[in-house]
């Protein structure tokens, strides 16, 4: 080979590797998703709660024409903040960033929003006093072969006493639900999709602060308040969205966010009735009651965490990654707890329950040192009526079917409509937001 | 015992002498539709990030590559090969830098043509497609509880390979190749946890990993 054929046939072979590149990129890689919207129809997003917000931020940022519809008079939904009550920000509702490795992880970081890792101690109340340890190991609801019953049948088939059961109730009130409805097989089957980290963080003002200052304020300007959905008729290619002021509202996609309380108790009448599957699978996620209750005391006289109380399962010291000296306990009910103290009936009545199982951790000393309560029960809130979705005994793998989309029309978005083992949370809430979005516009992808 | 190791080591090390040697640098330009679409959705999601992430398209490579048999006139001989891969994709945003790591390893087995009298020669070659996806953010590898969050896939690759010979000097070569291979790859779930943050978003947890590489390697020893 002389030196001319080497150069031609390195230039050749040179020129095709270089060329193949290009030519690939501005052949198979035109279709980026969804990169340029052009979507000219209108979009209602019913309910202001996270996912109903990250849905409006997203399509708006899209240049989308968008409305929010939203029942009470605040965004949020199962966030809030109660001002004035300790000399530092509280979460009325969800206060933990449940790990980072999720689209909120990445904001925090963007925004150089200070988080705190929550690693405070655990004490267990068990058989009448206060332990750092149990005997009996209560991680058995991980793992293979779990069967599909509920975790208080689980625990006494694994022979976990009546002394556990109050753990028990803890562990399933960490999932928004009594020991007696949750499902060990499905809770572990949906968490094994867990992605996002296990540690728990905190905000140093609130969760609430973050969401509104980096989500909310970007669409308060297209959220109509005080307009509870009661109807939404999209037999048409129109869609009509009739509210509880005589108001009706025309979209050509509607996306849902209300919490699954709403939809299983058909509080929104759709026309025509969705299809039966679907109303069967809203039937099948559990939502149970929840409450958070915030003791203000003039000493700190108990631990970080308490588990396993009678009244309530877990009490967590508030101010741990907060900065301020008031010494606020938070009493963090769920499940059949929050059903017993709702019953109640007045937020005195279940104050007074709870200083009466602190007196007796603590030698009287709550009582003693008790200033003031707020009582936060998300049960009885109006639109809202419960605290998260949860997998019920006999579930099975109902939640694609209740998230899945009605005659491109209808998308479905919210903690519980979250399938990938995110439910129960603000992460998985937003999660569902931008997914269905992504959905809405593929039906209108030119 | 001790000199049945030391003869085998010492005829294998004679074996490697006598074969041809063969290492090569190159460019791969990757193509794979999952990863697209997983990365994708997380640029598409994240309207607060200015800079969307890039694509995970470009790797620059190495690999070794061993000839069997020592005769130069054979139009057929075989050999194995490995290769290392490496891509990155970085995406640099006010307090957050996100990147993206992938590490392919293939080891495989090769095929050697000479086409005509030309210094031409075609190869194909089968290999296992191993790799490792990592990510970090501001420098730091993104862990749970302490254990960094990490993907691993595994695929067959097949590839055909087309290069010509330039001796230099006159019993060794230099050879500027251009190959084209394709992999039906399997991923671990946890992949999409580390492109964009969740699981299950955009779908199966396989792909066809498409490869184009255009690169020059240096033989010692005609081939």
């Amino acid at each position: 080979m002389n030196r001319r054929l080497f150069l031609k046939n390195t230039t050749l072979v040179s020129i095709g590797g270089l060329l193949l590149p290009s030519i690939l990129t501005t052949n198979c890689r035109k279709e980026q998703l969804l990169e340029d919207v052009d979507y000219d129809g209108k979009v209602i997003i019913i309910g202001a709660g996270v996912a109903g917000l990250y849905a409006a931020y997203l399509l708006k940022s899209k240049g989308v024409d968008v409305l929010v519809l939203e029942a009470s008079g605040s965004h949020g939904g199962r966030m809030g903040k109660i001002p004035g009550f300790a000399d530092f920000p509280i979460d009325s509702g969800a206060q933990w960033l449940h790990g980072r490795n999720n689209i909120l992880g990445d904001l925090i970081q963007q925004t150089n929003t200070t988080v705190t890792l929550d690693d405070s101690d655990l004490f267990y109340w068990f058989n009448n006093q206060l332990v750092t340890s149990l005997p009996q190991d209560t991680a058995i609801f991980e793992g293979e072969d779990l069967p599909d019953i509920s975790f208080k049948d689980y625990a006494i088939q694994k022979g976990l006493g009546a002394e556990y059961q109050y753990i028990v109730e803890n562990l399933a009130g960490d999932q928004g639900a009594s020991a007696a409805t949750l499902s060990v097989y499905w809770n572990n089957k949906e968490e094994e999709n867990w992605v996002s980290g296990d540690d728990d963080f905190k905000f140093k003002e609130t969760f609430f602060d973050f969401i509104d200052t980096q989500i909310a304020s970007k669409v308060t300007d297209i959220i109509q308040y005080n307009t509870p959905v009661t109807a939404i008729n999209y037999a048409q290619d129109t869609i009509l969205v009739s509210d509880l002021n005589g108001g009706t509202h025309q979209a050509d996609k509607v996306i849902i966010t209300v919490p699954i309380t709403q939809l299983k108790a058909n509080k929104i009448q759709f026309s025509p009735a969705l299809p039966a599957e679907k109303t069967d699978a809203f039937s099948k996620i559990g939502m149970g009651a929840g409450m958070k209750v915030f003791l203000k005391f003039s000493t700190k006289f108990y631990d970080e965490n308490i588990i396993g109380g009678s009244v309530c399962a877990a009490y967590a010291d508030e101010s741990v990654g907060k900065t301020g000296n008031d010494n606020i306990l938070l009493a963090f009910i769920m499940g059949v707890q929050a059903e017993n103290l709702t019953a109640l009936g007045s937020d005195s009545a279940i104050t007074t329950a709870l200083l009466q199982e602190l007196d007796a951790m603590y030698s009287g000393q709550a009582t003693a040192n008790f200033i003031a309560s707020q009582v936060e029960n998300w049960t009885t809130k109006p639109y809202i009526e419960g605290a998260y979705g949860y997998s019920t005994v006999g579930m099975g793998d109902v939640r694609k079917t209740a998230a899945s989309q009605v005659d491109n029309k209808l998308f479905f978005a919210g903690e519980a409509m979250n399938v990938n083992g995110h439910h129960q949370t603000v992460h998985g809430a937003v999660e569902t937001g931008y997914r269905e979005v992504i959905n809405l516009l593929k039906t209108v992808q030119k | 015992m001790k000199r049945f190791f030391l003869a085998i080591t010492c005829s294998l090390c004679f074996g490697v002498v006598a074969q041809k040697v063969r290492v090569g640098a190159s460019y791969t330009y990757l193509y794979a539709g999952q990863w697209d679409k997983a990365i994708q959705t997380y640029n598409f999601s994240r309207p607060f990030l200015t800079k969307p992430q890039p694509l995970l398209i470009h790797s620059a490579g190495v690999s070794g590559t061993y000839f069997f048999g020592d005769d130069n006139e054979k139009m057929l001989k075989h050999g194995i090969r490995l290769s290392y891969n490496y891509a990155r994709s970085t995406a640099e945003n006010t307090n957050f830098t996100n990147i993206l790591q992938l590490h392919l390893l293939t080891p495989g087995y090769v095929m050697h043509w000479k086409i005509g009298e030309k210094a031409l020669y075609a190869e194909a070659s089968v290999s296992v497609l191993t790799s490792g996806l990592f990510r970090q953010v501001n420098s730091e590898p993104v862990s749970d509880d302490d254990t960094p969050v990490r993907a691993f896939g595994i695929g067959g690759l097949i590839e055909a390979e087309f290069g010509y010979r330039k001796l230099f000097p006159a019993k060794n070569s230099i050879d500027p190749f251009v190959s084209v291979g394709y992999a039906p790859y399997l991923f671990s779930r946890n992949s999409e946890a580390v492109l964009n943050q969740t699981s299950g978003l955009t779908g199966r947890n396989w792909t066809g990993l498409l490869q184009l590489k255009v690169g020059v390697q240096f033989t010692f020893g005609v081939l």
